[in-house]
This record gives structure tokens, sequence and C-alpha cells, in this order.
């Protein structure tokens, strides 16, 4: 299928190719039903969870609070399937050896591959979250009548911001399959890795953290900091931070927001070069 | 498709999400600050209907107005003192979150002055808009003069000179915002209602006591032996003695006039002729005794005049309609009168109290209208505080109308067949308990209008529609029995404590209505009813108070371990079918359902009416009484293997 994206590549720029790339990824998930499948669910499961929660009535505060634990469960799962075959994919139908004759360069191929991927994912994860800020919008219960109400710290302005830090957490995750995709050599060694790589977000980062904490390694001062170490606590921080204690009320720190910034854009980032380095090696 | 156009659409797309983004962490959300509201539109709390309905037309009591984070509501204080209180209460942030802004009044604009009550008076124009300012900015009068109907109250200012003046002129001493927060307030809450129910019983046994010299007078005349008849012997006999009155029947309506008991011998019975009141008492420590009254008037509400002397106040017109009409035994302005060992038939009413303190009912039996919306009440009581005891009304419309008599004492009675049992309006501080209610068309006991300080322990009510309605701020409702209703405990009361009440076999066990999540739910036991608990509109309310919860029929089980842990939600899709539905309690213990739940509670001020125990009793508190009732059955403790 793609022959003839990469047969233009000799005598084009870097953008040129990372764009062919890009556009043919693009095409792939676009023509993949699967991905269109797994938006579906993530659809009917982000409305569902607000619904049955009682958050879509309460308001976007409430929502937030309903959707955090099932979008950190969720996310990773769905971003892994978007990305864990991407490059292996090109692997096995022999287009990695065939860039080594063409100017395609590793970070070129990962780049693009990276970006429409993302465009994809992003598509899958925050149409269903739109569709959930419009149903608080609408099913919002109006206050008694008869008493004067206001909104109190509940704003659509926190719903975005929301919608901002679960792309950013995907993103990484997504990052994450990349490599994934790029260290594995065959399609059953992928689906291990990618299963190894799900325990390993899900809970092994965050029991280490606890681990840690126990032992001694973590220290209590520097917890907050820490929990930038695993992109689900990252994530999980910047939400309680950024959203939830901003309604809530004061108390002990939840996390510091720019060290999970941090800590997701180093898990993204280093995944990214991972992918680079495997591609290339 | 065109490879540069496409490009630079992506290149702003990108640019656009990096624009929210940013947007969106910049921007402040609780930037814009809420103005002011009508005061009267707020929940407000602080100040009785009936203490309102009494103030003269200048007065304006203090008012704060708050703006909570997490509560959609706008809450109202009466007194910077009243917000103080509240915000001094274990888990108020938790139920409210932090206040977003918070206005009080500016004295300082306004001609202040005040009354001999102390209550601070305000122009005309401040009262349709009072200038409203920031409670942080402000200045305040601390122990002055000025008062509201709850006691001592803060006034407050905008300018520290006016603050000043207003010190100078009432007292008190001049603070900042800070320092009014440190003030020490002591208002009588539920936790002193509860406190006080022994006494109360104390003081109504110590009153019976004092009706019981009424028994003791020496009879001074005999009717048909002294007298022709009965008035003629009433109006003979002198004060502080007998008129005993043989075996017989009398038709004769009778006006006591005197401090006289009129005391049956045997049990006559004394006929009116179907119109107006059968007696009609004016004078203080009359008293009437072992009696059978029939044939009284049909007016059971309505009436144009009263007997007696006429009083001056805002509801007199209201007062009027009610106790000018017939009843059985009619007191008006008769302090310490006693009715005891009486039984009345009546089509209306069977005895009216009207600015009758201290007055005794006991052992009398009313046998109300049968048609009840043709009748009204067995015992009517206006500003007429006393004991009413050991009495049977039945059928009619209320057994018991208590109407702004403060500390009422109703216990004892039996009581069927009504519409409503005992109904309070504008009573604060009575005591109702261990009456027996059972098959009503309404409700067992109603207390509305918003009163305070009620006590209602120790009643068993049944087969009612509605068992318990508290209404009001400050109650105590502890120990009661309720079965077989549509809803066990209507809670509308606010700032109240619901305690070690029995709910069983009801179509839903208790019902929180209270705007403000501020009441004390706790020991509680809830067994057999088709819904255990049910909240109206408002924010998540905690029925938890240091650790101790309620019991759960089926809320918590083996699988939670001993002691449970297990927060339950009686308001929840799952939860509340635990105890009815197979299958709930592995439905309930889904990881997908712990996900769901388990942060709600974070932000629990902006969930919808909902209820949630975190710390379910392993035990009913009453399994004596689930004995009684042939439930325990349905009541395991939680580590009880054979129930899982």
């Amino acid at each position: 299928m793609s022959t003839a994206t990469s047969t233009d590549v000799p005598g084009s720029t870097t953008s040129d190719r990372v764009r062919s790339v890009f556009v043919r990824e693009l095409r792939t998930v676009a023509r993949t039903r699967t991905f269109l499948f797994l938006g579906l669910v993530l659809v009917i499961a982000f409305l569902g969870l607000a619904w049955v929660g009682g958050g879509a009535r309460a308001g976007y505060v409430p929502t937030i609070v309903d959707l955090l634990t099932p979008i950190e469960l969720l996310v990773p799962i769905v971003a892994i399937a978007f990305g864990y075959r991407a490059i292996l994919a090109d692997g096995n139908r022999g287009e990695l050896d065939v860039f080594e004759t063409y100017p395609l360069e590793a970070r070129e191929l990962v780049a693009g591959i990276y970006a429409g991927r993302a465009i994809g994912l992003l598509g899958a994860v925050l149409i269903p979250l739109a569709y959930v800020g419009a149903l608080v919008a609408v099913a919002r219960e109006d206050p008694f009548g008869r008493y004067a109400s206001h909104a109190g710290a509940d704003s659509p302005l926190l719903f975005v911001r929301f919608v901002v830090v679960t792309a950013l957490f995907a993103l990484v995750v997504l990052a994450v399959a990349l490599a994934i995709s790029a260290l594995a050599n065959t399609t059953r060694s992928v689906l291990a890795l990618a299963v190894v790589a799900l325990v390993a977000v899900l809970v092994g980062l965050d029991l280490a953290l606890i681990y840690g904490l126990d032992a001694g390694i973590v220290s209590e001062s520097m917890l907050a900091e820490s929990l930038a170490v695993s992109p689900l606590s990252a994530y999980r921080g910047l939400v309680f931070e950024t959203i939830v204690v901003t309604a809530a009320g004061t108390g002990p720190q939840t996390a510091t927001p720019l060290a999970s910034v941090l800590g997701l854009l180093v898990w993204g980032v280093g995944s990214l070069a991972v992918a680079v380095w495997a591609v290339g090696r | 498709m065109n490879t540069q156009l496409f490009g630079w659409i992506l290149g702003a797309l990108f640019l656009l999400a990096l624009g929210v983004s940013v947007a969106a962490f910049a921007a402040d959300p609780g930037a814009t600050e809420p103005e002011p509201a009508e005061f009267d539109e707020t929940v407000s709390i602080g100040l009785t209907l009936e203490a309102e309905r009494g103030l003269e037309d200048d007065v304006f009591l203090p008012k704060v107005q708050a703006f909570y984070s997490q509560y959609e509501y706008v809450v109202g204080y009466y007194g910077p003192e009243t917000f103080v209180e509240a915000h001094s209460e274990p888990g108020h942030t938790d139920q409210f979150g932090y206040p977003l802004s918070i206005y009080v009044v500016d004295y300082g604009v306004t001609n202040l002055e005040l009354t001999e009550e102390g209550y601070p008076t305000a122009t005309l124009e401040f009262h349709e808009a009072p200038t409203w300012i920031d409670a942080e900015d402000a200045w305040y009068v601390v122990g002055s003069d000025a008062r509201t109907p709850s006691g001592e109250t803060i006034l407050s200012f905008a300018n520290r000179a006016d603050a000043e003046d207003a010190a100078e002129s009432y007292g008190g001493e001049v603070r900042d915002w800070d320092g009014v927060l440190e003030t020490e307030v002591d208002r009588d809450d539920a936790a002193v209602v509860r406190d006080a129910v022994d006494d109360h019983q104390i003081e109504a046994d110590a009153l019976r006591e004092q009706a019981g010299e009424h028994d003791e007078r020496p009879v001074s005349t005999v009717v048909g032996e002294d007298a022709d008849t009965v008035q003629a012997g009433i109006d003979e006999a002198p004060a502080n003695t007998t008129v005993l009155v043989p075996e017989g029947t009398y038709e004769e309506p009778l006006e006591i006039d005197r401090p006289i008991t009129l005391a049956g011998e045997g049990e006559p019975t004394i006929r009116g002729d179907d119109n107006g009141s059968v007696i009609t008492i004016t004078e203080a420590d009359a008293a009437v005794r072992d009696l059978t009254i029939d044939g009284v008037g049909d007016l059971a509400t309505g009436a144009e005049t009263v007997p007696g002397e006429e009083g001056d106040d805002w509801d007199d017109e209201f007062e009027t309609h009610y106790t000018g009409s017939d009843a059985g035994v009619s007191a008006h302005v008769a302090e310490g009168v006693s009715i005891m060992n009486v039984s009345i038939d009546t089509p209306s009413n069977g005895i009216i109290l009207r600015q009758s303190p201290d007055a005794v009912v006991r052992n009398v039996t009313v046998d109300g209208n049968e048609v009840s919306a043709e009748g009204f009440a067995g015992v009517m009581a206006f500003g007429s505080p006393g004991v009413i005891e050991d009495s049977t009304i039945l059928d009619g419309q209320d057994a018991v109308y208590s109407y702004r008599s403060e500390g009422i004492v109703v216990r004892g009675n039996e009581i069927s067949g009504n519409v409503l049992g005992i109904h309070l309006m504008h009573t604060d501080g009575a005591l109702l308990a261990n009456n027996e209610i059972s098959s009503l068309a309404n409700t067992g006991i109603y207390i509305m209008t918003g009163p305070e300080g009620n006590a209602v322990v120790d009643n068993y009510v049944s087969d009612t529609d509605t068992g318990i309605y508290v209404g009001g701020t400050d109650s105590y409702t502890a120990n009661n029995v309720v079965t077989d209703t549509q809803t066990g405990l209507w809670m509308d009361a606010t700032h109240s404590i619901y305690e070690n009440n029995l709910l069983a076999e009801n179509a839903v066990g208790a019902d929180e209505r209270a705007m403000l999540p501020t009441n004390r739910v706790v020991g509680n036991d809830f067994v057999d009813n088709d819904r255990h608990a049910r909240a109206g509109p408002g924010p998540l309310r905690i029925w938890t108070e240091d650790g101790q919860g309620n019991y759960w029929q089926g809320a918590i089980s083996v699988l939670d371990g001993v002691p449970p842990e297990r927060a339950y939600t009686p308001t929840d899709t799952v939860d509340q079918r635990l105890h009815t539905t197979d299958g709930a309690a592995t439905l309930a213990r889904a990881p997908a359902a712990d996900a769901l739940a388990g942060l709600e509670s974070s932000v629990s001020g902006m969930q919808q009416g909902s209820i949630v125990d975190r710390n379910p009793a392993c035990e009913p508190t009453h399994p004596d009484r689930l004995e009684e009732l042939d439930l325990i059955d349905y009541a395991p403790p939680c580590d009880d293997l054979s129930h899982t």
C-alpha cells in the first residue's frame, strides 16, 4: 500500500518525509475499523460512567471525579492499542529494510508515525470527553428555583483543564507503546511486551512508589515530586492539584504540578528516543 | 490533497490546542466573585419562622451570606455569630468546601437603633436594598446590647469609625473579621436539647404533681343536695373547693370562672346541647375530673369570637379561628388548669387550651369525628405549654395540635385513626415522648414551620403515610420506632441529631430533605425497608460521626471483615438493593463500582441528592426491639456466617 509514498522520498526535505509518513499513518488509522470501534467504546464508557456515577447531573468537577479512576485504566489500554504494532507492522512488511536504502531517517519515521497515531488517539479519547462535557452542560440539574444559587467552584474551565491533562497523559502512553513496538521483533513478543508495559504503567510503578516510601527510598519530603516517576500518579496528581483541590479546598499538597508535567514529558520524550534508537539499530 | 494547505491547517490546529491548554491553566476559575443575593432567597439559618413573624417592621437583624466552593445555594446566616458557630462545627468544610465570598451588612449607612429587646432597626430603604460589604474588610461590634430573638448578636460596619460609634452607644468592643471568627459562641444546639430531655421529663412530673393538688380540694358543694344544677354548684362553691357531681346525666353546658375542681362521683355525664363547648373554663387553676362529656357542638374550626379575654398578637385572627370553636372542654387565658380522667365524645374538638400555660391533660379519652375532615383536634394547645399525657385520642383531624406552645410535653399517649398524630406549629422546645401512634391517614408526628429545639424520643409509630416529619433546626430525634409507613422519617430539620431510631418495614426508611448538610445521623437501625434511605436536592450527606455509622440491613457482611471496612451508600443504584436483591452483594464489590465511588466524597458538596455512611455498624442498636417486632432474623450482625 505504501510504496507509493516511500518512492517519492528522494530529494525531499525532512518535513516532507515526516509528512508523508504522517499521512500514511493517518490513512492507516482511518482505515482500521478497530480504532473506530475503540473510540465508540470510549464514548459509551465515558458517558455511562458520567451518568451512572451521577456526576453529569451534579456538575463538571463531580464528573471529573467519577471519570478519573476509570480513565487511568482505560486510556493507557487504548493508547497501547493504538501504538503497539505501529512500527512492528512496518518491520514485518519489510519496510524498515526498504527505508535503509532511502534517505528516511529513524527519527523521521518515528516522528511521522507518532504524529499520525497521536491524531487518531486524541480523536478516540477527546471526542468522547467532549461528549461528556456536552452531557454535563445539558444534564446538569438546575438548582431549586426557590433559592439563590451559584456555580461554586465548578466550572467548564476545570473540565477543559481535565481534557488537556488527559490528552497529555494519552500522548505519553502512546510514546511508550511506540517504544515497545520498535523494540519487539515479532507479533508475539510485541503482545507480551505490551502487556508487561501495561501492568508496569497501571500498577507496577505506583506499587514501586509505595514500596519505596515504606523502605525509605522515597523520602516523605519528596513524595509529591516523586509521584512524577509514575505516569499514572503524575496524571492523577495533576488532576487533583489543578482541578479537584481548586474546588474542594485546602489540605496537604496532593502533587507538584511542575514535577508531574516534567515526569510525563520525560516519559514521552524518553520513550520516543528509545523508539528511534530501536528502529535505527 | 494540497499538502501545503494540509500542513497549515494542522499547524493552526496545533497552535489552537496549545493556546486553549495554556489559557485553561492561566485563567483562575474562582476569579469572578459572586454578587450578593437577595437574603430572602438564601437557604437561611438562625431564626425561626415564629420569631421572624413576631418582629416589628423596622427591625433589621444582622445578616451574613456565604458562597461556598462546593455548595450551590447561597447560605444566609442571621447574625455573624451563627456563621461563626457553623464554621466551628466538625466536617463543615468537608461538606461545604471553602467560602468563595462572604458578605455582611453595613449598619453605618442606616440609622441604627436598638429596640427594647435589643433588636437593631434600619430605614425602609435599607430594608429594601441593604448595603452588602465584604466580610473580611468589615468592622464588628461584639458583646454589645444588640440581640436577635436567639440571643446576643454581632453588628457589622464598613467603617471602623461607625463601629466605634456603635460600641460607644451600645457597649461591646470593635473587632475585625479574624477577631469575630475567634468569638466564643454558645448557642443551644441539638446536643443541648438531648441533654435536657431528662430535666424536661422531671419538670413535667412536677407540673403533674402540682395539678394533683386540685384533687385535694375539700368538697364544698354536692350537686343535687347543695345546688339544683351543676352550674349553680359551680357558682356557689368557694374558691379552692370541689364541686361533686353524683352519678347521672346532666344536660347543661357549663362555664367555670372560679378556681374550683369539678369532679364526678362514679362517672356522671355532662351533656351539651350540640351547640358550642360543653365546659368552658375562663379562670386559672380550675380543674375537671372523672366526667363523661358529650353533646359537643360541631364547629370544628372557623370561629369568629373567643370566650374570655382577647389577645393582641399578630396571629389573633388565626388563633380565634381555631380556639373559638367547639370542644368538650375549652379553657381560655386560664393558667394551671388540669383535666384528668375525662372521657369526651365529640364531632369537633376534644379539649381546647388557649393562652393557658401549665395545663395538665391526663388520662383523657377523646373519641373524635369518624369523618376526619369534619372534626378537628383531640387536644388543641394555643400558647399553652403544659403536659398532655397518658391519654387516648381517636379519630378526627389532629390528635394533638400545638401552636406556639413553647416547651409543651406530649407523652405516653395512644393515638389512632386520626389524620395527623401530634402536630406542632411554631412550637419550640417541645418534648414528644413515649407516644404510641398507629393507623393514621397522614403523619404520626409532624413538626412544621421551622421551630427549634424540639425533642422526639421513644415514640412508636406504625401504619401511617409518613411516620415522623421533623422540621426546623436543632432538634433531637432519638430512640423512636417507625414501621409500616411510606416514609418512616422525613428529615426536614437542619443542625439536628437523629440517633438510635429503628426504621423497619417502611417503603422508605428515612428521607433526608434538608438542603443544608448539617445533621448528625448515627446509630439508627434500618431493617426490612424497601429502600433504607433517600435524599432530596442538596449535596452528599455523610451519616457518620467519629467513626460511628448506622446499621443497615444488607450493607455489609463477612465479605467486608470485622470491623467492616466498606462505606454504604443507600442512594446508590446497587447498594440500595443489597438487602433485597440476590447478586447485588457481588455487583456492589466490583472494582468498577469502587472506582466510581472511591473519589466521590472528595467533592461531597457537589454531589447531588445522595447519602453515604462511611462506617456502617456491624450490629443493630436495638436487637431487643427487633426481637419484639419479630424482625431479628432480618438484622444479622455483619460477622454472622449464616447470612452471607
